[in-house]
């Protein structure tokens, strides 16, 4: 029980830092562009509302349909990625198409794609164990699809996501360790390739490892994020009083939201958030191993695995431990389908730790789809 | 992971924090330099010589300009500047455009009050010289940044430099101002002040000395210093052609470098007659040559079997060595310097310092040239003698006259007195150096008296001053052009000091190459030093020793056509002196014209041929 309120209070927390900072990060900018300082603001309440929709829907889910339905999720996934290479569908901007825009909103389908697989993958893996190297095949091979087309939109960071991911999920699967390894073994030898195949990849990584030798150029976003941190100390310059966010820090009300977090709170307000996430993160590990079957185990690790990653990954850019990659940070970071899906995962999570004791309030009401 | 990510947190915003956060700062703000004001820079006497006003440097953000038709039709009017430029400009994507400089007080807040916007101004610092021409090359400029680049701006501009201020703005990252933008004024400081030794009255008497020798003789240019013979301290330096220093030519840059040099310090010239003086003063001291000497001139003499003539092809025919020296006879300073030798001869010239550098406070100083003294022949230490095959900044040739007259004390020229701070304090002060022994004090004394007699009886006689006691030197040297004598064209000087018996001033006037026939130092460049002196005596309330007379006034008689010896009784009858040219026995030419009024006791110049 107590498991459920943490990830969703810790979920729906995080969204409304988000939202705040969002505020914060994007006022001057937002005004400056689109004559609207709430303009990031409003669309993410938007995408709060519509995501605690999904997160109550997620929760409630019948999760032994997704079993049957793993193929449809599994298409529909692939689907929404392939329809970006149909000319006018897709949305092309930093020299990616990575976006379907619905009208009122814009949908990242890799966003989708990776909860998608993770389903699939969930499903896919809990079919008569034990698990042996050749069953692993399907799956496998199910995650490089989608892999390579996230990887051809381009977008290197959520690919390297899902990988990682797909990992951690044959490694809980129970898949034999000389096979984790040799998967292991491949996608790290894949990784300097994928560097190497784009200039700009290369320049990102030497400007990672010395940032001010091109203060205008590739090191300048890891420069301003360090600018960022670095004022703001232990205890932040306050709420609201960034600097950096005048247009110094690119994309500050995104992926650079916790170098804002980091410059109005402190080094007391980033290690508060990071303390939230390792909560969810923890709940999350938790509930999969309390999991009442294999099946749920599978899935609560695969989506925990999702959320951990790509959290770590963000901050470790934010904060120029890794070479800087563009991933937004679950929950906080503006994006309307980002927080959706990851809400609707929130909702999944819950639903995993289900048939333990109590429902938690707010679904109370609509507790008749509880799953057997 | 976590903790590892924590750790990074700790090391990124709190260890590495406040280096950062300096670092940041820097694009924070948009700083605007307020030039600290420089220092101002006083004659001996209290005369403003140089001073700065603030004037103000007009920017435009075009970002911020809301209307930019509007901003610009202002500004092209009260700037002077066309406005489809300005509007262009302003419509540019720049971040800030410097529209004028020098923008005065008044025009600056005309355009702070009107309808204008996106518009800043930052003070800056003119520098302006209220004299305009005058002590140019000491003086020197700035350049608009206000770094000195000529003269004592220059030399001293560690010092007259002001520290510079900010104005800092928080902006964004494209230059436009917060709207709770913070203004942080960081104010600049005054640079000190310095008091030159050049005292403003004399310096007026040799601007005005160097003027009207450029209107009467149209020389390539003159030049004139006045200095304190016991301490080195630099009264006057001027010099012509020149400039006004608040509108420094900068069209023409070879011209500027030319003219903004100080031709007295870092210019050499072959000083001719003036360094008899030297020669002299070597050979007395020395005992290589004695007063009692007498000396026959034939108008020339053969040294190592060459015949080099004295100027007066004539002869001076039997003289004293202090008729000699009067009569600026060659011949006289060929046997000095011969009898004093070649390596006596160079050692006193090195004591006299005119191998090296003075050490005056300028930059750019020459030091003069001399033949290697292991190649010396006999005829060049005969010639060096006379001043000629040796070349030396008219500086050098100062001080070394100086210590001849001073008792023999080397002094080290200087036109910094002391400088001191806003707060008061002194940060420099001129302790003025000599070193002893150059000659010995007798003489120094013996050369003072002779000296006396060149002006007294002698071709100084222009220089004189009645009632006052002078001594001097002509010198009329012929310049060279690639190696060879040039035809007519003549460096027309001289070196004077009072009161002779007990010195306290020595000047150099330099006539460079003055036009229409008129070229000796006797003539062209004494009449200045007389007169410069007869100022710096009424201006310093110095009485007379003597009092004499009026001088007679009269007619220059008509000489020419009369044979030489029969013009001379003429010019003796009316106490004139001399000065010839030509050879022969009859006079075809005279300045002055005859029926000129003239002083008795002046020198004129006549002309002799067949």
């Amino acid at each position: 029980m107590r498991l459920k309120i943490n990830v969703a209070f810790c979920s729906i927390l995080l969204a409304a830092i988000g939202i705040v900072m969002i505020y914060s990060a994007s006022s001057y900018a937002a005004e400056l562009r689109f004559g609207d300082a709430f303009f990031y603001v409003k669309k993410q309440i938007f995408a709060l509302v519509a995501g605690l929709v999904l997160m109550a829907f997620g929760a409630r889910l019948n999760l032994d349909l997704l079993i049957k339905a793993r193929w449809i999720v599994y298409g529909i996934s692939v689907a929404l990625l392939l329809i970006l290479f149909i000319p006018g569908v897709g949305q092309t901007s930093y020299g990616a198409t990575r976006w379907i825009n619905l009208g009122f909103m814009t949908v990242q389908s890799s966003e989708v794609a990776k909860f998608g697989l993770v389903i699939f993958l969930a499903a896919e893996l809990d079919r008569n164990p034990p698990l042996t190297f050749g069953k692993t095949v399907l799956p496998v091979l199910a995650g490089l699809v989608v892999c390579v087309a996230i990887m051809s939109e381009p977008n290197m960071s959520v690919t390297m996501c899902v990988a990682l991911t797909l990992v951690v999920m044959l490694i809980v699967a129970g898949l034999p360790t000389a096979a984790v390894v040799g998967c292991g073994a491949l996608g790290a030898a894949g990784i300097p390739a994928l560097i190497l195949m784009e200039p700009y990849r290369v320049k990102r990584l030497l400007a990672f490892l010395d940032p001010w030798a091109s203060p205008k150029a590739e090191g300048y976003q890891l420069i301003q994020s360090f600018y960022a941190l670095g004022s703001g100390g232990l205890f932040g310059v306050g709420l609201f009083a960034s600097r950096q966010k005048y247009l110094f820090l690119p994309f500050a009300e995104s992926d650079f939201i916790f170098s804002v977090i980091g410059e109005e709170l402190g080094l007391l307000g980033s290690i508060g958030v990071l303390g939230v996430f390792f909560v969810l993160i923890l709940s999350g590990i938790r509930i999969a191993l309390g999991a009442k079957d294999r099946y749920r185990f599978l899935l609560a690790s695969g989506i925990t695995a999702l959320i951990a990653v790509q959290t770590l990954v963000n901050i470790a850019v934010v904060s120029g431990s890794i070479p800087p990659t563009g991933l937004p940070l679950p929950y906080v970071s503006a994006g309307g389908s980002s927080l959706m899906i990851f809400l609707f995962a929130s909702g999944l999570l819950i639903n995993c730790n289900r048939d333990s004791v109590q429902i938690p309030d707010v679904f109370r009401s609509t507790s008749r789809f509880r799953s057997a | 992971m976590f903790a590892a990510l924590t750790a990074r947190l700790i090391y990124v915003e709190v260890v590495n924090g406040p280096k950062l956060q300096a670092r940041a700062l820097e694009q924070w703000y948009r700083d605007v330099p307020l030039q600290g004001e420089r220092g101002a820079i006083y004659d001996a006497t209290g005369r403003l010589l140089a001073d700065s006003r603030t004037v103000y440097t007009v920017y435009v953000r075009p970002v911020s300009v809301t209307n930019k038709e509007e901003t610009a039709s202002i500004l092209s009017s009260a700037l002077g500047l066309d406005y489809d430029v300005l509007l262009s400009k302003l419509n540019s994507r720049v971040s800030e455009i410097t529209v004028k400089k020098n923008v005065e007080k008044d025009v600056m807040l005309a355009i702070a009050s009107s309808a204008a916007t996106g518009v800043y101004g930052s003070q800056s610092i003119k520098r302006i010289y209220p004299y305009g021409n005058y002590l140019t090359q000491i003086l020197g400029f700035t350049n608009v940044d206000g770094e000195g680049q000529t003269g004592i701006e220059k030399y001293y501009d560690q010092y007259l430099r002001g520290r510079n201020g900010y104005v800092l703005t928080a902006t964004d990252l494209i230059g436009r101002e917060l709207e709770s933008a913070e203004t942080y004024y960081v104010p600049g400081s005054q640079g000190a002040t310095t008091y030159l030794t050049v005292d403003g009255h004399i310096q007026s008497f040799a601007e005005s000395a160097v003027d009207q020798a450029m209107l009467t003789y149209q020389p390539k240019g003159a030049s004139c210093i006045v200095m304190n013979v016991n301490t080195g301290a630099i009264l006057a330096m001027a010099q012509r052609p020149s400039f006004d220093l608040n509108d420094v030519p900068r069209d023409n840059v070879a011209e500027l470098l030319q003219n903004s040099k100080s031709s007295l310090i870092s210019g050499v010239f072959e000083p001719g007659s003036t360094f008899k003086i030297i020669t002299s003063a070597i050979g007395l001291d020395t005992g290589a040559i004695s007063r009692n000497h007498a000396v026959y001139c034939p108008g020339y003499r053969m040294v190592d079997g060459q015949r080099i003539k004295c100027w007066r092809t004539i002869g001076h025919g039997s003289q004293t060595f202090d008729e000699g020296v009067q009569n600026s006879c060659n011949c006289l300073f060929m046997d000095a310097a011969l009898a004093i030798g070649t390596d006596t001869f160079y050692e006193r010239i090195r004591a006299f310092g005119l191998t090296s550098k003075t050490g005056v406070d300028m930059s750019g100083e020459a030091s003069g040239l001399t033949i290697p003294q292991e190649s010396v022949k006999i005829v060049d230490l005969a010639r060096m003698g006379f001043g000629q095959a040796i070349a030396v900044t008219p500086l050098e040739l100062v001080r070394a006259a100086a210590a001849v007259v001073n008792g023999g004390k080397l002094v080290t020229p200087y036109l910094v007195d002391r400088i001191v701070a806003t707060d008061g304090s002194e940060l420099y002060r001129a302790f003025p150096e000599t070193s002893g022994g150059v000659i010995s004090a007798e003489t120094s004394a013996a050369m003072r008296e002779i000296l006396e007699k060149v002006v007294s009886e002698g071709s100084g006689k222009n220089a004189q001053v009645s009632g006052y006691r002078i001594g001097g030197k002509t010198g009329t040297a012929q310049k060279y052009e690639n190696g060879v004598i040039a035809q007519g064209k003549y460096v027309s000087t001289f070196l004077g000091f009072a009161p002779a018996d007990q010195p306290e001033y020595i000047a150099l006037m330099i006539v460079d190459e003055p036009q229409g026939g008129v070229y000796y130092g006797s003539l062209v460049a004494a009449p200045y030093i007389g007169e410069i002196f007869a100022k710096i005596f009424a201006y310093r309330g110095m009485a007379p020793v003597e009092q004499e007379g009026e001088k007679r006034q009269f007619e220059m008689p008509d000489v020419v056509g009369k044979s030489l010896s029969e013009g001379i009784l003429d010019l003796r009858k009316f106490n004139l002196y001399y000065e010839s040219v030509g050879e022969g026995s009859k006079i075809i030419g005279q300045i002055p014209v005859a029926g000129s009024i003239i002083d008795e006791d002046t020198v004129v110049w006549i002309e002799i041929g067949q």
